[in-house]
């Protein structure tokens, strides 16, 4: 497996979680979230962001609503779900359980 | 001086320009294409048609009101071609989608997306992956053998959609090319050197010009490319960025390649002649169109006279007719006979008159009614024709009859 491959099997495990864990912020709208994802270098092309979140949206975790801007058309806001948030929840536990797992494996190797 | 395009995109209007038009459309399509398949959802294309006007918009000001090349591909930059969807996106399932769909690909079907009578030629391309044009030509080329088959293609092949976008399509590539751009435009499309194209063109020459029949319905039969997106489908690219780059950098290296003086001297003669048969065929276009028409509105003229006396004879009583012979003739006209003539010349004049308009004026009528019409007309015309022997023989009886039939029943009986 190349570096180029691992990297972009990472991404793709982690990008849902990733924009779950910004979704359950604070309500925002597609451009802050790939603005962020892409500012920690988790997407590199903003077209990946919104299969996802359309599928999210699909399973419930998510909800959107249209808000007025004050410039240009009106835009759609992303919020989490309750169901959206429990989901986190679990996610946010089996990430740390494979985060500190791995930290152990890698110390080990040392 | 370049043409602009109105578009309104996510809420928004934009001015684009015309080869940034192009390109913006065929990267919408393809993304159209991707996601159909795989979400069934318009959302994600409406949310990337709002994302792309928020950078356009970000990209206009006083001084600049339009979107260019430059604007647009940075846009698909920004927002990812399809192989970067393709490795975030592929799972399992979606691979055995794609299976499915080849599968049923290697079926033949009628393609009811691109067809001019039933879509037959259109599918059988489709099975090949050719363009249909070439199947249309070789199908007008065969033409007793072609409507039997094309008939029973019909009723044995069921329809269906495709995708027309996700096809090769063949062009006419006249910048490249000596004459039309036919043969550059086929080595486009087969992926040959176009010079092994022209010698096969010319060797046909010499072997009865099948070759030349073929150029010519190719060139009246295929579209020249013109906007960079027909470029770039005749030459069957798939449209992403670099894509795209690839494909305008290849452009400028051919301008810089020079041929040599070999293909020079084969080609030589040929660009001679070009202007002349360009000329040749603009007139013949031109001749074509206006013996057309002549003849079809001096083949409903007559039909519409031939009606009048039908009709006559019909609905009116002609006893008073000076001509008593022709009176007895007339009438000895089984009625049946008459009402299968009225129905066979109304299809006839109706079937002229739909297919003048399509070759004048391009308007088209709905193709099961002009089916309907043919089978009807074929229909009548086997009547007639079944019929015919019979009233002879009723005519025969009336010992009325005109000269040269009567010539030859004399000279029959003279056999006996």
């Amino acid at each position: 497996m190349s570096t180029e491959n691992f990297k972009i099997q990472i991404r793709k495990g982690l990008l849902e979680f990733c924009v779950l864990q910004i979704v359950s912020n604070k309500e925002v709208y597609a451009s802050e979230i790939i603005e962020e994802l892409k500012n920690s270098k988790i997407i590199v092309v903003e077209g990946t962001v919104y299969p996802l979140l359309s599928r999210l949206k699909k399973s419930n975790y998510i909800q959107h609503n249209w808000k007025e801007s004050t410039q240009g058309p009106p835009r759609k806001y992303y919020s989490i779900t309750d169901y959206g948030l429990e989901h986190l929840r679990e996610l946010i536990v089996s990430w740390s359980d494979i985060n500190s797992s791995v930290k152990k494996l890698l110390k080990t190797k040392k | 001086m370049k043409k602009t395009f109105t578009i309104s995109l996510g809420h928004s209007v934009f001015n684009v320009e015309e080869d940034a038009y192009d390109i913006l459309k065929m990267y919408l399509d393809s993304i159209k294409n991707y996601f159909q398949k795989m979400e069934n959802d318009s959302e994600i294309i409406s949310d990337f048609e709002l994302r792309i006007a928020e950078n356009f918009s970000s990209k206009l000001s006083s001084g600049k009101q339009y979107i260019n090349l430059s604007d647009v591909k940075e846009v698909i930059q920004i927002m990812g071609s399809l192989d970067d969807f393709q490795e975030i996106y592929d799972d399992d399932d979606q691979t055995e989608d794609v299976k499915e769909e080849k599968k049923e690909n290697n079926k033949l079907y009628r393609d009811s997306s691109n067809r001019i009578i039933a879509g037959v030629c259109s599918g059988i391309a489709e099975y090949f992956k050719i363009d249909p044009i070439i199947v249309r030509i070789l199908f007008f080329i065969a033409v007793p053998l072609n409507l039997i088959v094309y008939i029973i293609f019909w009723i044995g092949i069921p329809s269906k959609d495709f995708d027309p976008d996700l096809r090769k399509i063949l062009y006419r590539d006249k910048e490249n090319g000596v004459i039309g751009g036919v043969a550059k435009g086929l080595s486009n499309y087969l992926k040959i050197d176009a010079n092994i194209i022209r010698v096969v063109f010319v060797i046909s020459l010499f072997f009865g010009g099948a070759g030349l029949l073929f150029y010519l319905l190719l060139w009246f039969f295929t579209k020249e490319a013109k906007t960079i997106g027909e470029k770039m489908n005749m030459s069957g690219f798939n449209v992403n960025l670099s894509n795209i780059e690839d494909f305008i950098k290849k452009k400028t290296k051919n301008l810089n390649n020079s041929e040599n003086t070999l293909t020079k001297i084969f080609l030589f003669p040929f660009r001679l002649i070009a202007p002349l048969i360009n000329a040749f065929l603009k007139i013949g276009v031109l001749i074509f169109k206006t013996i057309f028409f002549i003849f079809s509105s001096i083949l409903i003229v007559s039909y519409s006279i031939l009606l009048l006396i039908f009709s006559r004879i019909l609905f009116e009583d002609i006893s008073r007719v000076e001509d008593p012979e022709f009176y007895e003739l007339l009438n000895a006209i089984p009625e049946y006979f008459v009402i299968f003539s009225i129905i066979f010349l109304i299809l006839t004049i109706s079937i002229s008159v739909v297919i003048s308009f399509y070759v004048l004026f391009k308007k088209k009528i709905n193709t099961y009614l002009f089916m309907l019409m043919i089978f009807l007309w074929i229909a009548f015309f086997i009547l007639i024709t079944v019929s015919i022997p019979n009233v002879i023989l009723i005519i025969q009886d009336l010992d009325l009859l005109p000269f040269w039939i009567s010539g030859f029943e004399n000279n029959s009986y003279y056999y006996k």
